[in-house]
């Protein structure tokens, strides 16, 4: 009995709940671990154990699944959701990643117009449950989850009870929420997380304009901009973790100072500012035109901001942007951000002296990216 | 515009092309003709025409300007598809006024009125050294402790001042060591100052300051001739032996350890660049350029007088330009004033300067235990029971509770009759969330608590003061420097 | 009442229905350190303010003209912006003594 497993992307599944298994690499686990396992079968081990909630192998072999290589790096730890009909393998969560992300739905109030993950109504309420459940099986010792969507929020007490499983079986993990924060602007959601008392929450809010029919424009949402700040203070008056994130393009370069003094003036209470290069993917393609800017056009602007918001002593930090576009005074609020599988590097970066400290490129910036990247030769002290 | 056929362009979403919008509470001050200062509510502020003013209020602003977008961000208007601007102006509001909350934060004790010097300008009647009955008894800073720390202030700062409050050096050190034994249960943050003029000054005083890490503060007037003419000493080395002090704390406890405050006399008027050099030479990173307060013995001595607003502004503008060249020529002096007006002005804080705040300072964030056990609203108001009203007395820590003390009626009129939100004319500056109210300057100087703006040197003063720092900073360098003090 | 004849004095004719007698009032208010004022009503609408000039002002007559009508203009806008906006500003001020969570 041969089956072959291969995942195509994130988002093959069916809409049946899948099974979840912690991935192991050790043929000899005691019995009573073994169910909750997917074993990853050597060349070398003769005998296929039984107990194990699956066994993959990745030659072909009788009496187990066959991995497909473009999962070959799967390794001990690793939380992988199998469909129903164990032909489609996706990993939940990787334990040595620098970041994770649960992907809770596809579903959205919002419709950006740069949006990386294009919502569709489709009724995904399976993938929480996974999660829910998949929960258990992830490394106490993680540092951080991220949650994101579609607009995670969107599963009202499923949402909470994903928050909840979080935790009590990882206690000392971090949790930030990726939402547009509309849903928080009713107080009913915001008690319903306050009371879960979580220790290390943080919510990151997207807020594109000073402006609200600019915001509105850019989110497609009548209404959205007065939602979000409604929802950025409710939670902040339930003692909430708040992080302001505004991605650059040319819909929200111009007045990024006048946003920046915004924030300093209505949110300074805000736990962190993000400022993100934009990522060439999902609804970005599309509108590519209206979006694309050089980052090097909006140094200026972008300069500004930054001083504007540390001046206010609000935590500010720069992602997705290479240090060959950021002018050297910003290198020290630029992180180094772009998942550790998801960046590269470009011919022009060869012999550039601060590559370590760079997060270099999404595979997506094959499609459009900056032509003044260049190798930046600094003498090393 | 070329997005893909799902989405929808800007005009959408935005109902501004209606050309419909609503105002929202703000106030204007007239600098020029084409110029006008505007704030709002919180203190958010930008400059208008008299045209673009005029078509805001009238309610034809076109909605397609830079204008109206920058009225919108900093909360002048809203428009028809967004209130948001009501919920933030609310918090902003709060924002401004938290401090309230604290309540009384900086506590006077007056710990004698005896003192070696003879300033011109004290407003503290003198008593010579050796008359008895002038100095604080344990008594009286047991039961003044007591009512300290039934403040809510989470931080409290003690200051003791005088006459000369090293002549009670045993009470200072009573009053400190009995404060932080209180304060085991009661955990607020404590600060301690001594004001000085540093005749005093010996091992055991320096020794005491640097194991509870106090503050000195001293008065220094400016170059020799001029301090010890505006204080003079019996023994004619006033100036040598406060320069002295000052080396010795800076050297011995640390240069953030001692500051300095000047006050301006009718001679001082005439030299602002020499007294900040004398600031400089000292290596002081902080000045204060004060006018002088109308009290005690300035009036008898005629001084108040002496000089009206408009002198002591041209004063104040050469003095604060001189030391704005000192900064871009590579040395940091920040002139204090500048910098609550400055943090007013540009943050979203209030700096809690007690002089400049409304509802006033008085009894809410200062409270003044006098020798005699007498509590008063303020420095200034036991200034003016020296010179023979004792109108702002508010109680003896002796024979009255704190809340009698805190709501006796001349305070509650104090502050109440004086918000800057509804008095004449403040009611309506532009200026107003940038000032304050002072009753007791005003009752002082007219006999009543909110004054006559127009006839008032804290209003001119004030008005004068903001009005050229608005102007400094139009200028990007000078912008720059300003901003480096907040 | 009886007026020095040593001393400046400038008269005002004033449409109320230009503007209001508040704004004309405060006007007056603002300008005391110019000169005392006298406030009286004329038939049809005009009001006149009479201005005792105080001794040590140096501004001439034209100037201190200039100066009631920059401020009766400033006022009058003041009026109107008081006008549209005293109802939302209730409601900022409630909102902001309410008994909301908000810890500033």
């Amino acid at each position: 009995m041969v089956k072959l497993i291969s995942t195509k992307n994130l988002l093959n599944y069916s809409a049946e709940n899948g099974e979840v298994y912690r991935v192991s690499t050790n043929a000899s686990l005691p019995s009573v671990l073994r169910k909750s396992e997917a074993l990853i079968i050597s060349d070398e081990q003769q005998e296929i154990p039984a107990g194990y909630g699956l066994v993959l192998s990745k030659e072909p072999r009788e009496g187990c699944s066959t991995l497909s290589e473009d999962l070959w790096h799967l390794t001990d730890g690793d939380v992988v959701r199998v469909d129903a009909n164990r032909n489609l393998i996706r990993a939940l969560y990787r334990k040595n990643a620098n970041a994770n992300f649960l992907f809770v739905t596809e579903r959205c109030n919002s419709f950006c117009l740069m949006c990386s993950q294009p919502p569709r109504d489709v009724d995904d309420g399976h993938l929480i449950e996974e999660l829910i459940s998949a929960v258990p099986l992830f490394d106490p010792s993680t540092m951080e989850l991220g949650i994101t969507g579609g607009e995670p929020t969107l599963l009202g007490d499923r949402f909470i009870a994903l928050l909840r499983t979080i935790k009590n079986h990882l206690p000392h993990t971090a949790v930030h929420v990726l939402t547009n924060g509309r849903t928080a602007s009713h107080k009913e959601l915001v008690v319903e997380i306050a009371k879960l008392q979580h220790p290390d929450l943080m919510f990151g809010i997207p807020l594109y304009s000073d402006i609200a029919s600019r915001h509105d424009f850019v989110v497609q949402a009548k209404g959205a901009f007065d939602e979000t700040i409604r929802g950025i203070l409710n939670l902040k008056s339930y003692s909430q973790k708040v992080e302001i994130r505004v991605v650059l393009h040319k819909q929200t370069y111009e007045r990024l100072p006048d946003l920046a003094r915004f924030i300093a003036r209505n949110f300074q209470f805000v736990d962190h500012v993000a400022l993100m290069g934009l990522e060439i993917t999902g609804f970005t393609r599309a509108n590519l035109d209206e979006l694309w800017i050089d980052p090097l056009d909006y140094q200026d602007q972008l300069k500004e901001a930054v001083h504007i918001l540390t001046r206010a002593g609000i935590r500010t930090s720069i992602y997705n942007l290479q240090l060959c576009l950021l002018p050297k005074s910003l290198w020290e609020f630029s992180v180094k951000s772009i998942s550790d599988w998801k960046n590269k590097y470009y011919p022009e970066c060869s012999g550039c002296s601060e590559r370590h400290g760079c997060g270099g490129f999404f595979e997506s910036s094959d499609l459009k990216r900056s032509p003044n990247i260049r190798a930046l030769t600094f003498a090393k002290p | 515009m070329a997005l893909a056929k799902r989405f929808k362009q800007l005009d959408h979403f935005s109902l501004e092309t209606t050309g419909a919008y609503n105002l929202l509470p703000f106030n204007f001050h007239k600098l020029t003709a084409e110029k006008y200062f505007c704030a709002n509510l919180v203190g958010e502020h930008l400059f208008l025409t008299q045209q673009e003013l005029k078509k805001l209020v009238g309610g034809t602003l076109p909605t397609s300007s830079d204008t109206y977008l920058e009225l919108k961000s900093k909360h002048f208007l809203y428009g028809l598809d967004s209130d948001a601007a009501i919920d933030l102006l609310a918090l902003k509001f709060r924002t401004k006024h938290h401090r309230i909350a604290q309540f009384t934060a900086l506590h006077i004790f007056v710990v004698t009125l005896r003192c070696d010097y003879t300033c011109q300008y004290c407003q503290v009647s003198r008593r010579m050294e050796d008359e008895g009955d002038f100095d604080m008894s344990h008594e009286s800073a047991e039961a003044s402790l007591e009512m300290l720390f039934l403040s809510p202030a989470k931080s409290v700062k003690i200051e003791f001042q005088g006459g000369e409050p090293l002549l009670n050096f045993e009470l200072i050190k009573f009053i400190v060591e009995t404060a932080l034994a209180k304060n085991i249960s009661h955990q607020k943050n404590l600060e301690f100052v001594v004001t000085t003029n540093l005749s005093m000054l010996d091992e055991d005083v320096l020794d005491f300051c640097e194991v509870h890490g106090i503050y000195l503060s001293t008065s220094l007037d400016g170059p020799k001739d001029l301090h010890n003419r505006n204080r003079p000493k019996a023994s004619r080395n006033g100036y040598e032996t406060t320069v002295a002090g000052i080396r010795r704390i800076q050297e011995r406890i640390g240069p953030d350890k001692i500051s300095a405050l000047m006050t301006t006399t009718a001679a001082s008027i005439e030299m602002p660049r020499e007294i900040i050099d004398t600031y400089v030479e000292l290596k002081f990173h902080s000045i204060f350029l004060r006018p002088l307060s109308p009290y005690g013995f300035a009036i008898k001595t005629k001084q108040a007088a002496k000089y009206n607003s408009e002198r002591w502004l041209e004063f104040f503008k050469e003095g604060l330009d001189y030391i704005i060249e000192l900064n871009q020529a590579g040395y940091f002096l920040v002139e204090q004033y500048t910098r609550i007006i400055l943090r007013k002005l540009l943050t979203a804080e209030n700096p809690g300067y007690v002089d400049l705040q409304s509802p006033a300072g008085i009894g809410i964030s200062v409270i003044v235990y006098n020798y005699d056990g007498d509590v008063y609203a303020s420095d200034e108001a036991r200034m003016l029971k020296e010179m023979g009203d004792e109108k702002f007395r508010l109680g003896n820590v002796h024979n009255d509770t704190y809340e009698q003390i805190f709501s006796a009626d001349s305070l509650l009129e104090g502050l109440e009759e004086t918000l800057v939100e509804s008095v004449p004319m403040c009611s309506e500056c532009g200026y107003q969330t940038l000032c304050g109210s002072d009753p007791v300057y005003h009752y002082a100087t007219q006999g009543d608590v909110v004054g006559k703006k127009p006839l008032s040197f804290f209003c001119n003063k004030n008005m004068g003061v903001i009005t050229h720092i608005l102007n400094l900073l139009q200028e990007p360098k000078t912008r720059k420097t300003l901003e480096s003090w907040i | 009442m009886v007026i020095a004849t040593d001393k400046r004095h400038l008269e005002f004719e004033i449409d109320e229905a230009v503007y209001s007698m508040e704004c004309i009032k405060k006007s007056c208010y603002a300008l005391m350190a110019i000169g005392n004022s006298e406030i009286s009503t004329l038939t049809n609408h005009q009001i006149l303010v009479k201005m005792a000039i105080l001794q040590e002002v140096n501004q001439s007559d034209a100037e201190i003209r200039q100066l009631l009508f920059d401020e009766l203009l400033d006022y009058s806008l003041r009026e109107s912006i008081s006008k549209q906006t005293e109802g939302v500003r209730n409601v900022i001020l409630a909102n902001a003594f309410s008994r909301s969570r908000l810890i500033g």
